[in-house]
């Protein structure tokens, strides 16, 4: 009968199906490691993401807005907070008090919510954490809309959670 | 010799689930492999490695992807390839699991490295959950030893 061969030894079958599974990865790594040696675009193979993250400067015109100035703007009430999520996000969590204004859906949201984007107030801008780009790209928009005090904070819905800061869910703008 | 119809009906259900799934592989590893260093910033804003492997999995993962992948297409190392799969798709699931419960709206990284393609997440979970079922059927339909020729005719 065909395949009887070998049906009496699982354990040796098991053992070489791993061996096979190791190469796999291994010869997966191996190859990924020489290709990324010799292209001239290669990484470095270890990176201070936190450094490199921090050190990212934001485009002209934009200000960083730390954390520390975000709670006092923020309990000052003079800025005005800007959520650049998607609206499923916003209504999970958003700082308290925030406009929601995704930037994904700008053309069509920017109307209608532009009566409450006074354009001698500080607007802040924020979205998940500090990297998503969300944020930026809003800030761009809004500059391109004629806004001239505009800031990114930088830290995003996630420090502020982490902090212990005032939040709101659903929808309060 | 006349195979019974379940028996080919199995092994090209088997077949072509294999090739499915080798081509998605295949192609999700090719944008990362040319943007290593984007697809390095979409698996650092999972936030779920110390940053010290966040370049190494990023270079390795889609090399993982792509051998994988031709594993299942050309049939050879099948069946770990197909644990490989598994596997992959099981991290999967759990890292964006993990971010959709924290509501970050993050680059997937899935099939293009390119920030500004921001899906869905719910979305690319249930893709996910698709994959899974693909990969898991197609590791219990695995011809198995002795009870079957191994190819069908």
């Amino acid at each position: 009968m065909a395949g009887d061969k070998g049906k009496f030894m699982p354990f040796r079958s098991f053992s070489s199906q791993i061996l096979k599974l190791l190469f796999l990865l291994f010869l997966s790594s191996a190859l990924a490691l020489i290709f990324n040696a010799l292209r001239p675009s290669g990484i470095p193979l270890v990176e201070n993401w936190e450094e490199k993250m921090a050190a990212k400067e934001l485009p002209e015109g934009i200000r960083k807005v730390e954390f520390h100035d975000a709670v006092e703007y923020f309990s000052q009430g003079h800025a005005l907070f800007v959520d650049a999520r998607d609206e499923t996000f916003y209504r999970l969590s958003h700082i308290q008090g925030a406009l929601n204004l995704p930037v994904r859906d700008f053309d069509v949201m920017y109307p209608l919510l532009k009566d409450k984007l006074d354009f001698d107030r500080f607007i802040i801008v924020y979205c998940d954490g500090s990297h998503c780009e969300m944020s930026e790209e809003l800030a761009a928009r809004l500059i391109g809309e004629g806004y001239g005090q505009v800031g990114v904070y930088t830290g995003g819905i996630e420090e502020w959670m982490e902090r212990g800061m005032p939040v709101s869910t659903g929808d309060d703008s | 010799v006349n195979q019974p119809l379940r028996e080919r009906l199995r092994l090209w259900t088997q077949r072509i689930l294999r090739y499915l799934l080798g081509v998605t592989f295949i192609y999700a590893s090719l944008d990362k492999i040319a943007h290593p260093d984007q697809f390095a910033l979409a698996v650092y804003n999972y936030r779920l490695l110390p940053d010290a492997l966040v370049n190494g999995v990023a270079l390795i993962l889609p090399w993982v992807e792509l051998l994988t992948g031709a594993s299942l297409l050309l049939g050879f190392f099948e069946l770990p390839a197909l644990f490989i799969v598994n596997g992959l798709m099981l991290i999967f699931i759990g890292a964006v699991s993990f971010n959709l419960a924290r509501g970050m709206n993050i680059n997937c990284g899935c099939f293009s490295t390119d920030p500004a393609a921001k899906g869905d997440l719910a979305f690319v979970l249930l893709r996910d959950l698709v994959l899974l079922a693909m990969g898991f059927l197609a590791l219990i339909l695995y011809p198995r030893r002795g009870s079957s020729p191994k190819h069908a005719p």
